[in-house]
């Protein structure tokens, strides 16, 4: 799956980009926004920033909301289709990348 | 103040650091005292840690059920002391009683109070009136939480708050450090007291617990001197592993238990397709004893640990030869009992349609075992005292209630312990000054947190974590011998080393998720430190520490706690017996862990 994530850093990046990765996605595991995210961090980029401080992965504290091609849902439980998506803060008031002020 | 590398100061009486129900009510009863409180938590406060995602719930004994929550019939065969033996069996023996008889005697007032702060949240836990049980779910726990902190104006929070390290003046705790996740901000908190209600640990790559039980608290009081126990001792529970949009939750735990899904038309199988079962003597045991969790792990742990290295942490639950119509059912009734506690249709995040047609399709389900819950951590009193002047702990960051299994309530525990700290660090700040902090032992905190931001290299705190998970998966798991222990006690020697190294790609402060599993991963290799080596030297087989080399329960010889202290900077150990207060130790050896359940009855 072709995955465009949002960037942003008020120090270093303080123009907000997109940064495209690759990641493995198989269809019949039935990978979540965080289970991708989790992927990227893990793999390609260390550096991203998405909510996962004290975060519940069971669709419970509500706390991981993104962006998913524009429409806002719950990183930990909602399953992108599709060959390629793009991820984006949910709101405007961003802390760094996805990480938006709660 | 102006203290060197600190951001902001924040001055309490008490300070409670956790975000979970033990550190909530700890921080209302402390304040309910008179008390300045500042609650310091990892996530949202009432919103963060393990509480938000409890499945079960709470219960007592079926006189203070009836009489002091008013819960009309209510079963009053079940006594106190039942509560208090059932606790102990259960315990292997390795409670301390002192911490059990606090438990039982006050447990009736903070759940009565529990219900009343639920009732003005307008949350409703059903009661079970059989087995004097309340049912909830973390979303509910969570509102009621927050509903007591409502009605507690007094607590200052700050959340998104990661507390790194405890700071001492003379012998006593007066105050901590950490990190806003957000803003990066280092904050000094200067308090008279300091509570713990910062949950238990979980090394594990695979886990049904929030990502992260990292043991902060008691990695935090071992480095500040305090006395850890029982860190051996960690529960496992079948977990599923496939779909991902699945794994973590514990519904395969809930498929066993007719509360929830009232008919089993599942067989359980090794990698192979060979079925595993618990032998049919152990049917007899009631469903409400906890002490089948453990027989999970033993019998069907044996499916996952023969084929360990083809396979990994793996079994299966098959319905191949159930119909569609059994399948259809089998959901239709969970769907049912979960929207008691859940949203419709709904299981947390599982959407029960779907795992259903995920069934329906594959007639089978991956599942493993994953740690639910730490029985080891800081040693306690019955009135929430460390071994350390002005720090305090309640909740599962405790070792003293539950020994070498939990047989009983988590949410229980949290509450009960969790009041009594509160009041317990209360009425120690009462006519005691604020000391100013060791503006060189701040320092040293100030250094340890800022560290992987200066440093450079090539080790990843992620590669640090990923590789304390492993050490913990091959050699710590729920089967150990001693072969696995000493290498899993090697690596982690040397990936302590390896870890003093620890740099972040990204040196931003803003939101370093990276920068934070590093101050995490610090105190998770503490935990699994005193963990592996308690597990060496127990050789024996207690509760949930089950060593195929030496499967013999040894009351002779090890009806002893093992106790790590942080000396010289080494960790050191020692044993000492429980507290006994009525129910005396047995003695004799039982030549397994099922034996010793059967012998429960």
């Amino acid at each position: 799956m072709k995955v465009r994530v949002y960037r942003y850093d008020a120090s270093t990046q303080p123009v907000g980009c997109f940064q495209e990765h690759d990641v493995p996605v198989v269809a019949a595991e039935r990978w979540t926004v965080m289970d991708i995210l989790d992927y990227i961090s893990l793999n390609l980029d260390s550096g991203l920033a998405y909510y996962r401080h004290s975060s519940c992965n069971l669709g419970s504290c509500a706390r991981c909301m993104v962006k998913v091609n524009g429409k806002p849902v719950l990183a930990c439980a909602f399953v992108p289709e599709g060959d390629e998506i793009t991820l984006e803060p949910a709101t405007g008031d961003i802390v760094r990348d996805l990480v938006i002020k709660q | 103040m102006v203290v060197f590398g600190i951001d902001r100061v924040i001055e309490a009486d008490v300070l409670v650091i956790g975000g979970g129900g033990a550190a909530v009510t700890a921080a209302v009863a402390a304040s309910q005292q008179g008390v300045k409180v500042v609650l310091a938590a990892k996530g949202k406060a009432a919103r963060s840690g393990n509480t938000v995602m409890i499945g079960g719930g709470f219960s007592l004994d079926g006189e203070s059920a009836a009489n002091v929550c008013g819960e009309h019939g209510a079963n009053l065969t079940k006594t106190k002391d039942d509560v208090f033996r059932a606790t102990v069996i259960n315990s292997f023996y390795l409670c301390d009683q002192n911490v059990v008889e606090q438990f039982t005697q006050e447990a009736p007032a903070a759940v009565k109070q529990l219900l009343e702060w639920a009732k003005n949240a307008q949350q409703y836990f059903r009661f079970n009136a059989p087995v004097s049980s309340w049912s909830t779910a973390g979303g509910q726990l969570s509102k009621t939480l927050l509903q007591a902190l409502k009605e507690t104006p007094g607590i200052e929070k700050h959340e998104d708050t990661i507390i790194v390290d405890l700071i001492k003046s003379d012998g006593a705790v007066t105050g901590a450090v950490g990190v806003n996740a957000y803003s990066g901000e280092i904050i000094l908190f200067v308090a008279k007291a300091v509570v713990l209600g910062t949950g238990g640990y979980q090394p594990y790559s695979f886990r049904n617990t929030s990502g992260d039980v990292t043991g902060d608290g008691v990695a935090m009081a071992y480095r500040a001197g305090a006395a850890i126990a029982n860190m051996e001792f960690l529960l496992f529970l079948p977990t599923a592993v496939e779909p991902k949009n699945v794994r973590g939750s514990v519904i395969p735990m809930l498929m066993n238990m007719p509360l929830y899904f009232p008919k089993k038309i599942f067989k359980t199988t090794d990698c192979h397709g060979n079925e595993v079962a618990i032998p049919s003597e152990f049917h007899k045991i009631p469903g409400g004893n906890k002490l089948t969790r453990i027989l999970y792990s033993y019998f069907l742990g044996k499916a996952i640990y023969e084929g360990y290295d083809e396979y990994g942490n793996c079994m299966y639950y098959d319905f191949s030869n159930s119909t569609s119509q059994d399948i259809e059912e089998f959901f239709a009734a969970f769907k049912q009992n979960s929207a008691l506690w859940h949203r419709p249709g709904f299981y947390y995040r599982v959407d029960i349609d779907e795992l259903k047609r995920y069934v329906l399709q594959t007639r089978r389900l991956k599942v493993g075992l994953a740690s639910e819950y730490s029985m080891g951590g800081v040693e306690i009193d019955d009135r929430m005292n460390t071994s350390i002047p002005g720090l305090f702990a309640a909740g599962e960051v405790t070792s003293g209630l539950f020994g070498a299994f939990r047989g009983g309530d988590g949410v229980a525990e949290m509450l009960t312990q969790g009041g009594r700290a509160g009041k317990s660090a209360a009425e120690y700040v009462k006519g005691i000054g604020r000391s100013l902090p060791d503006q060189n032992a701040v320092r040293g905190i100030v250094d340890t947190i800022i560290a992987p931001l200066n440093n450079s290299g090539e080790i990843s705190p992620y590669q640090v974590r990923r590789e304390l998970e492993q050490i913990a998966d091959r050699g710590f798991n729920f089967f150990r011998n001693e072969e696995g222990l000493t290498s899993a006690l090697d690596q982690i020697r040397k990936l302590s080393q390896t870890a003093l190294r620890m740099s972040t790609v990204c040196k931003s402060r803003r939101y370093n998720l990276e920068w934070m599993a590093a101050l995490a991963v610090r105190n998770l290799m503490i935990c699994t430190e005193a963990g592996i080596r308690a597990a060496l030297l127990r050789d024996e087989s207690r509760g949930t520490h089950m060593r195929v080399d030496k499967p013999a329960v040894d009351n002779d010889r090890w009806l002893l706690k093992i106790v790590a202290t942080q000396e010289s900077g080494e960790m050191k150990f020692a044993t000492r017996a429980p507290v006994v207060t009525r129910m005396l130790l047995p003695q004799g050896k039982v030549a397994t862990i099922p034996e010793y359940i059967l012998g429960t009855l």
